[in-house]
């Protein structure tokens, strides 16, 4: 980074100097050493045909390791929406809805699609363009190339999106040049004013002066985090996550003085379910062995490498430390704990948006 | 039952269980035994560095194959006991006796899998559930894990650690001050010493116009703990401290072992075809008296003198398990069409002594071994 973006963030202690100077084009063309086993990004963009399954989308998915691909219909010629795993688990609750309550689970060897005829009376397998943004929390969003980050970042913040599509206008028609997240954003930021970026000396302070209150200064500790218990099933979970428009929910050992954080389910874990023959019965597991089967899977994914269980961090854990921590494992939030295991908030992505314009 | 190590030895090697009383007894005299050792062992070659076993309670048994019965050869184990095998149980409940029956020829040193959340999350806790019919024997071992040292030194010249650097360390005298016996924390050094992973190019590229001594070349892991650091650190490292090389494990390695940094560093893993699935070799890395450096590579324990999982034969007690698993000379493996493969692939050249040499480019029919037999005369003899 040169030396006057960083004498600008300096002297009006904002990020506004970096933002302005680079476009969402800029950060498309960036590019990912690959050193990361656990979560690369795919080396081009992806988005899916709207006549897909709802198996195959969700194939799609984690077989890219993403977590949102936008829909593209061939006969209308453009973006009809997006699919992330909250629409895929919108459309199992919805489904499994529509069985009795005190029915018994349905028989082990029918997959989702199956369930659906029975229940939609038999209609194939579901396009996914019927359930783009089905959880009503992932509205199609675009942003030109050529707009600076700023305005993405404004987008995050006030539209609550949690990725914008890159548009890269050419001669003919709008060219789809990649999904801006929030994830990258994250990464800009960590990169460019982080304490380890080698930009400054780790010693001293980041220069982004925001960066350096705990988290406990910016008001993130302390709010009620939703949770559920090991005995819960996972079904339950989803239920919970989908009722707070919540993407992941804690699991934890409730107890006299607070919550321990033992684990923790997020949508994305649906790929578990619907992807794998027979997963949909995994919805009916109690959502902590479904948490460490979903973990023993992940690390032989990532060649060998375990993850920590729960990514944390403490309440005096700087703003900067979390941002670089999310930045570098790729996740979606945090859980911030006291001592060894106590939740007392969590911190994602979606509260850091509004920070950064700080 | 009167207090015998050898006795309870003898029935691990058969892999019997042992009770739960003995278990705490066993946990409590070796904690005693611990708490005198300080965070950095030292150790005198020659020694064999084992990595990575996660509960492979039948590669355990190959390990001491190749490369000598305890006590005769004297081992530095590097962590990572349990978790994700079938016989972290046996697998650890063994170690812990031989470190209590022969305290100078085995150093256990704490991996990040010695630890409480990640036992509960990646299968120890369960398997000490399912074998015990409650969390008692898992208590006990936990608690032990706090007191496991955090790093060896050998002959002041090769470092050994379970994952790598940390940047609040640039001494191994910082380690030695280090209050180890507790639960590992999530960040901070004795994070870092056990998650850290080495890369050959770190995640950010180093700009800005700052000393050498301060190149960004640590980085966040992705694992959520500790960093991912590069040549330099190490560099830096070894020249601070006057050390010659470092050695690691944590790293799954499909060869068995992975040298990098100009062999500065190494990785050593010891589970063959992990999670039996991933179809890769182990090694061990013995250490010969003049600081000679040598990876035995080994394949996974042939299947008909192992029990799948869910299919456990009975050792008829009394049996010698040195029996099952005949000596030099008897080719028991040689229906195993694996390591018939592993076998055949080495090709003829002599064998260089002090250098590290992959172990399929060895002919060492002419090999002279050091004055020093067992650990010799066992590799000459398994090649053979």
């Amino acid at each position: 980074m040169s030396d006057s973006i960083a004498e600008a963030i300096k002297s009006e202690g904002s990020l506004n100097a970096l933002f302005n100077s680079t476009t969402c084009g800029d950060l498309m063309r960036a590019v990912d050493s690959g050193s990361n086993k656990l979560a690369s990004r795919p080396t081009h963009p992806i988005c899916l045909d709207s006549e897909l399954s709802v198996t195959e989308g969700c194939e799609a998915l984690a077989a890219n390791k993403i977590t949102s691909a936008p829909i593209y219909d061939a006969a209308k010629g453009g973006f009809v929406g997006m699919l992330d795993y909250r629409d895929l688990v919108a459309y199992v609750l919805s489904v499994l809805h529509k069985v009795a309550k005190d029915a018994p689970p349905p028989d082990a060897t029918l997959e989702v699609t199956d369930i659906v005829k029975r229940a939609l009376s038999n209609k194939g397998d579901v396009p996914i363009k019927l359930i783009s943004n089905l959880s009503h929390l992932n509205p199609l969003a675009t942003v030109q190339a050529s707009s600076c980050v700023r305005e993405a970042v404004e987008d995050f913040t006030q539209k609550r999106a949690h990725r914008l599509i890159v548009l890269e206008p050419d001669s003919e028609a709008s060219q789809f040049a990649g999904i801006l997240s929030q994830s990258t954003i994250a990464a800009l930021v960590a990169s460019r004013v982080g304490k380890l970026a080698g930009v400054t000396n780790p010693k001293e302070k980041c220069i982004w002066p925001t960066g350096n209150k705990t988290l406990e200064e910016v008001g993130l500790v302390g709010k009620e985090v939703v949770s559920v218990i090991p005995e819960d099933t996972v079904l339950e979970a989803l239920y919970t996550m989908h009722e707070n428009h919540l993407s992941s929910v804690a699991i934890v050992e409730r107890g006299s003085h607070g919550n321990d954080l033992v684990g923790s389910i997020s949508m994305t874990d649906i790929k578990m379910v619907l992807s794998a023959r027979s997963g949909w019965r995994r919805l009916y597991e109690n959502c902590y062995d479904f948490f460490t089967s979903l973990r023993y899977e992940q690390g032989l994914e990532a060649g060998g490498d375990d993850r920590v269980p729960t990514y944390i961090v403490h309440p005096h854990s700087t703003l900067i430390a979390t941002i670089e921590k999310l930045a570098a494992t790729r996740a979606h939030r945090v859980w911030i704990c006291s001592g060894a295991s106590r939740l007392v908030g969590v911190v994602s992505l979606s509260d850091i948006m509004p920070l950064l314009l700080q | 039952m009167s207090w015998d190590l050898d006795v309870f030895i003898e029935q691990l090697y058969r892999k019997q269980l042992l009770t739960e009383n003995i278990i705490k007894e066993l946990c409590e005299k070796t904690k005693e035994l611990l708490v005198r050792e300080g965070n950095v062992a030292q150790v005198a070659a020659p020694v064999t560095l084992v990595g990575d076993v996660h509960g492979q309670f039948y590669d355990v048994l190959e390990i001491f194959k190749i490369g000598g019965w305890a006590p005769s050869t004297s081992y530095v184990f590097l962590g990572d006991y349990v978790d994700r095998g079938y016989y972290s149980v046996e697998t650890i409940t063994l170690l812990v006796c031989l470190k209590l029956r022969w305290p100078d020829r085995i150093t256990l040193v704490r991996g990040n899998h010695e630890s409480r959340a990640v036992t509960q999350t990646y299968g120890f806790y369960a398997e000490c559930l399912r074998k015990y019919g409650g969390p008692s024997v898992w208590t006990y071992f936990t608690d032990l894990f706090d007191y496991l040292v955090l790093s060896v030194v050998i002959d002041n010249t090769i470092f050994c650690v379970h994952g790598g650097l940390s940047p609040s360390i640039h001494t191994v005298d910082q380690i030695r001050v280090l209050d180890r016996f507790r639960e590992i924390p999530h960040e901070g050094a004795m994070a870092d010493l056990v998650w850290s992973d080495p890369v050959s190019t770190p995640t950010y590229s180093v700009a800005g116009p700052l000393g050498t001594d301060e190149k960004g070349d640590f980085a966040i892991s992705p694992r959520g703990a500790g960093y991912i650091f590069g040549k330099e650190v190490t560099r830096k490292f070894l020249e601070v401290n006057g050390l010659g090389h470092i050695c690691r494990a944590h790293q799954l390695c499909m060869e068995g072992y992975q040298i990098l940094f100009d062999d500065m560093l190494s990785t050593v893993w010891s589970a063959p075809n992990y999670c039996y699935r991933a179809g890769n070799m182990a090694s061990v890395l013995q250490i010969g008296p003049d600081l000679q450096r040598y990876f035995n590579v080994f394949g996974p324990c042939p299947d008909q003198d192992r029990d799948m999982h869910g299919r456990d034969i009975e050792f008829a007690t009394g049996t010698d398990l040195r029996a099952r698993y005949p000596g030099p000379g008897a080719d028991a493996a040689a229906d195993d069409p694996t390591v018939a493969a592993f076998r055949k692939k080495r090709a003829s050249k002599p064998m260089v002594p002090g250098a590290l040499r992959d172990p399929f480019e060895v002919d060492d029919t002419d090999f002279q071994p050091p004055p020093e037999g067992n650990i010799a005369k066992i590799v000459a003899q398994y090649f053979l």
